[in-house]
């Protein structure tokens, strides 16, 4: 079927950008099947999630109670139990928080550490040379790169803390309120990281851009702590600042709001005992998750304008 | 002839017949202070094989990267293929074989021929040109396990997936063995028979002096001569192996050289040449070194190389450059 000679309506003109898109990012993930990256990703995987689980179900076998029927983790059940369930959804919530941070950090260095290169360094070894004088654009290459570690990220995050909210669930009797909510904001995180790798690598070279990244990374969540504290010690200069720091990155934000997804209904004064290491969870609002949407089209729009005038 | 050169799925919209394939005018190039090309005036006709030549770092790869759109020019005007570099009309028609390039090391060397027959958005089977370069033994083994040089030869066979009808190679032989470079030699002969346009960059002089058309010598990024094969070589003359000879005697022959109307004589390295001498007239020549009892071991009529050319081209620039202020 010659494309040329079909009337060029919207759909085939779609179709017709889609497929080197689609090209790209399928090479990716044969890319990771051959270089045995996702192996190694995979069995490290299954280590982690097996030391999870095993300390999961000690834990839980300590503080489980015997009760009557089914646990649900709701309003009613919580009051009803209140006490030693109580404490259980607290210590669940915990190991929660801890086994999504691990899940962030993670999935976080696993895309940096695989796209920081995904322009300049194709670039720097004539991959891409030959690549972008075929009939594509680079916003098409871009796209279909971005597409490309966008898609193994999500199936790893998906993997790993579906993984931990699963093994948390069986060993706890646990249910937090939201899950898929959680596992969507944390997706989220990944993906905006995702979108500042792309930006980073369309100008800079890949170690520039995986330290660049990294860095902004940290700021976030040490913003996060920064406001944190400031709200704890209701110092307003703290929390200010820590909060601008969700303009920098809204990673850090992503991460909280997704922790709220996890964190026990009805928490009431025990929210104080919320405060965890790994951040105050956040109750999503339209405001930071449309800024998250923002800062993402952004990034990406600045990754292709930039990649457009760059000399390769 | 040309016609077999475009798949069903090239689209053959806006012809450029008459047109020359590839047309600069004023192009420049700076990468902040440093000027890589100054005023680029050039013309490839179509169907023709163009060696572009210069010493390394003279802004030869700056230029084909220009044409193929990877780079933009500072200024300056540049049509290839009737359109303007890196758009799609043109992707479409040209090939391209970068001087540094490695291809993933992970695919196999028919999977980069198939990945590149999907970027141009081709549904033909370009399986042949791995044939075509020799790689059919080893098209099934990953590129991390080839060879430089079989490397290069699959960087030509990728270059030459979906037809185009201008190819740009960048040193297309530098990783290859004489052997090698006989095959991308007759490769080269085969595409002109084609009618395809072939832009070769390359300082590999034989090569270029056998295959190509047209030449341009480029230094310190300005063409510094155009022209065919034959009007870049100075004219022929004669070549003498000769013992130690008096600067008497050389004296004299210059006198000779002079009456007769033959270029300037040059002696080195026991080589002593007297350019412009024909062949009735190598005996005079021979008379006088014999008379000066200059010992002679070997004397023949010889057609200057294109190094000889490249060289006196190159130095009698960089000579000019040295005395402007």
């Amino acid at each position: 079927m010659n494309p040329h000679t079909d009337p060029r309506g919207f759909r085939s003109t779609l179709r017709e950008s889609a497929a080197p898109v689609f090209l790209l990012a399928g090479l990716t993930w044969k890319e990771g099947i051959r270089r045995r990256i996702i192996l190694v990703g995979f069995v490290m995987t299954v280590a982690f999630v097996a030391l999870y689980g095993t300390g999961a179900y000690f834990s839980f076998r300590e503080l489980r109670t015997p009760r009557i029927g089914p646990t649900t983790g709701g309003a009613i059940d919580f009051v009803a139990g209140l006490g030693a369930d109580f404490f259980r959804d607290l210590a669940a919530y915990q190991m929660l928080s801890f086994g999504l941070f691990v899940t962030s950090f993670l999935s976080t260095m696993l895309v940096v550490f695989l796209a920081a290169g995904m322009i300049s360094g194709d670039a720097e070894n004539g991959t891409l040379q030959t690549i972008v004088t075929r009939p594509v654009s680079r916003t098409q290459v871009l796209l279909g790169r971005y597409l490309g570690y966008a898609s193994v990220f999500v199936a790893y995050a998906v993997l790993l803390s579906g993984s931990i909210l699963i093994l948390t669930r069986v060993f706890s009797g646990y249910a937090p309120p939201h899950p898929v909510q959680a596992l969507l904001l944390l997706l989220g995180e990944g993906l905006i990281v995702l979108g500042l790798v792309s930006l980073g690598t369309a100008a800079l070279s890949p170690v520039a851009t995986g330290i660049g990244t990294l860095m902004l990374f940290g700021v976030a969540f040490i913003g996060g702590i920064v406001q944190q504290i400031g709200k704890l010690l209701s110092n307003e200069t703290a929390a200010s600042l820590g909060g601008a720091v969700h303009y920098l990155a809204p990673t850090d934000t992503f991460f909280r709001m997704a922790l709220s997804g996890l964190a026990p209904r009805n928490a009431g004064l025990a929210g104080q005992f919320l405060t965890g290491p790994f951040g105050e969870p956040l109750p999503p609002a339209a405001g930071p998750l449309l800024y998250g949407l923002f800062y993402l089209a952004a990034c990406l729009l600045a990754a292709a304008l930039l990649f457009r005038r760059r000399d390769l | 002839m040309h016609a077999d050169l475009q798949p069903a799925d090239l689209q053959p919209a806006r012809p450029f017949a008459d047109r020359p394939a590839i047309t600069c005018v004023g192009l420049a190039k700076s990468y902040g202070r440093t000027r890589a090309l100054v005023g680029v005036d050039l013309q490839v006709e179509r169907g023709s094989v163009f060696g572009f030549l210069g010493p390394n770092g003279a802004g030869k790869s700056t230029l084909v990267k220009i044409l193929t759109g990877l780079v933009r020019p500072s200024a300056g005007e540049v049509r290839v293929a009737g359109g303007r570099p890196g758009t799609r009309p043109v992707q479409r028609r040209i090939g391209y074989l970068p001087e540094q390039f490695r291809f993933p090391f992970w695919l196999t060397g028919r999977e980069i021929v198939g990945l590149h027959t999907r970027l141009a958005r081709s549904d033909g089977d370009y399986s042949h040109l791995l044939d075509l370069v020799g790689l059919s033994d080893a098209a099934d083994r990953k590129t991390g396990e080839y060879s430089k040089g079989m490397q290069q030869r699959l960087g030509l066979a990728q270059a030459l997936v979906g037809d185009p009808e201008i190819v740009f190679l960048d040193e297309p032989t530098s990783a290859l063995d004489p052997l090698g470079r006989l095959d991308v030699r007759d490769i080269l002969v085969h595409l002109r028979e084609r009618g395809m346009t072939v832009f070769l960059n390359s300082h590999l002089l034989t090569e270029v002096e056998r295959v190509c058309d047209r030449l341009a010598v480029i230094d310190h990024g300005a063409i510094i001569a155009q022209g065919t094969t034959d009007e870049l070589l100075l004219s022929p003359g004669l070549r003498v192996s000769v013992g130690d000879m008096s600067a008497d005697a050389f004296t004299r022959l210059s006198d000779v050289a002079i009456r007769a109307g033959w270029d300037p004589p040059s002696l080195a390295d026991g080589v002593l040449r007297v350019p412009g001498v024909a062949a009735n007239e190598v005996p005079d020549v021979i008379r006088v070194l014999v008379e000066n009892e200059v010992p002679v071991f070997e004397a023949g009529l010889v057609r200057q190389t294109l190094e000889e050319a490249f060289v006196h081209l190159v130095r009698e620039h960089q000579h000019s450059r040295r005395q402007e202020p």
